[in-house]
């Protein structure tokens, strides 16, 4: 197996079937698209085309690429009525999340900058920004920043594991594709990190042609003042969600779905998030803040 | 000298300090590498380095103060039983 480092995250490409050469042709294959996404689409990185956009004052026009990106993020928040937009960028920034993360790097005594919506501002969402398809121009509003984040680490594992045919796992810190299985198994075996001690593992599942992504707020997380502030904004406050759970793992089709759905049901607390998971045919693992652990569709946990 | 059984000059192994230095190196040699073999060290013929990048490798003439490219992927053994870990990032 072969691992680089992208995203602010460790990722990690196995594909036991194919021989040596093969599977490193097949990493740095997949190093190389992690590589070109982030340049293209971090909006840390002042020079990337998602960079251009926010700062854009007049309608621009996109890259195939970018409008694709859009297109489907659109979608999503659609789906979902707006409980996962990625037009959170100007709340992450106040929160303190501007620029890239790292531990403590964020720390600050002064307390976090006011919320857009506190500043009277309208409601940051992608449905506010004009999208002309055919002629690849965008108009975004003054008010809206995106921030394309794990829906976009989870759309390029999706990307990276097409690449090939043969039994593979992509996993990018925990949102990962795995497909097929190793040789003489059933499936993949997937840890459940604990997110109140990330050392243990709270529960294994064992996976065959599905993605998983995580979404809790233990890892990216640090303080503004007296608060403890993490990058899991609720799209309908533009402040970090404050429901009762600690994490959410969500099983899905595809890592674009899953990590989608982890954030929605992670914005929805242990009741609704449960029964959203339920509505749309997928398997997830919610644990609540205070360590009950709710499970949604047909999963095996093993205890670890 | 003379084989009093046979009257032929007698068969005598008879070495300079030089050519006896020479043995013993190629001796140790052989050792070494019969040792080296059962203990699993890489030979040449072997899979290349842990760290891969698409570049061509680095001329010899690569004056040694240049900067090293960093490796792009790293290679870990597989474990037996992969497990995927599952968490925030």
């Amino acid at each position: 197996m072969w691992t680089f480092r992208a995203m602010s995250t460790d990722v990690l490409v196995a594909a036991p079937s194919l021989d040596d050469r093969a599977e490193r042709e097949l990493a740095l294959a997949i190093e190389a698209m992690f590589r070109d996404t982030e340049r293209r689409f971090s909006r840390f990185r002042p020079d990337s085309e998602l960079s251009r956009l926010n700062r854009a004052i007049e309608p621009i026009e996109v890259s195939p690429e970018l409008l694709a990106l859009l297109v489907r993020a659109r979608a999503h928040a659609g789906r979902t009525g707006g409980l996962f937009d990625p037009a959170v960028g100007a709340a992450l920034n106040a929160s303190g999340y501007d620029r890239s993360f790292a531990e403590g790097a964020l720390d600050d005594d002064a307390p976090p900058g006011t919320a857009p919506d506190a500043r009277g501002e309208p409601r940051a969402t992608i449905a506010a920004i004009e999208i002309d398809e055919e002629h690849r121009r965008v108009r975004r509003p003054a008010h809206v920043q995106l921030d394309l984040g794990g829906f976009l680490k989870g759309l390029t594992v999706d990307r990276a594991a097409a690449l090939t045919t043969a039994p593979v796992v992509v996993d990018a810190g925990g949102d990962a594709v795995l497909r097929g299985a190793p040789r003489g198994e059933g499936g993949w075996t997937v840890e459940v990190e604990d997110p109140s001690e990330p050392s243990r593992t709270l529960a294994t599942l064992d996976v065959r042609d599905a993605a998983v992504a995580t979404s809790a707020p233990n890892r990216r997380a640090w303080r503004r003042g007296a608060r403890r502030m993490h990058h899991l904004i609720d799209p309908r406050e533009g402040t970090p969600a404050r429901g009762d759970l600690a994490q959410v793992t969500v099983l899905a089709p595809t890592a674009e779905e899953a990590d989608v759905f982890a954030k929605v049901a992670f914005v929805l607390g242990s009741r609704a998030g449960a029964a959203r998971l339920e509505r749309e045919g997928l398997r997830g693992v919610l644990v609540t803040r205070d360590g009950a652990v709710v499970t949604v569709g047909d999963l095996e946990l093993a205890d670890a | 000298m003379t084989d009093p059984r046979h009257g032929k000059p007698r068969a005598r192994l008879a070495l300079g300090p030089g050519e006896l230095r020479l043995y013993v190196v190629a001796l140790l040699a052989i050792v070494f590498t019969v040792a080296w073999r059962v203990i699993g060290g890489p030979t040449p013929g072997d899979p290349p380095p842990v760290a891969a990048s698409s570049t061509p490798p680095r001329s010899a003439v690569t004056p040694a103060a240049a900067p090293r490219e960093p490796a792009r992927v790293v290679y870990r053994p597989t474990p037996r039983r992969l497990r995927v870990r599952t968490r925030s990032s």
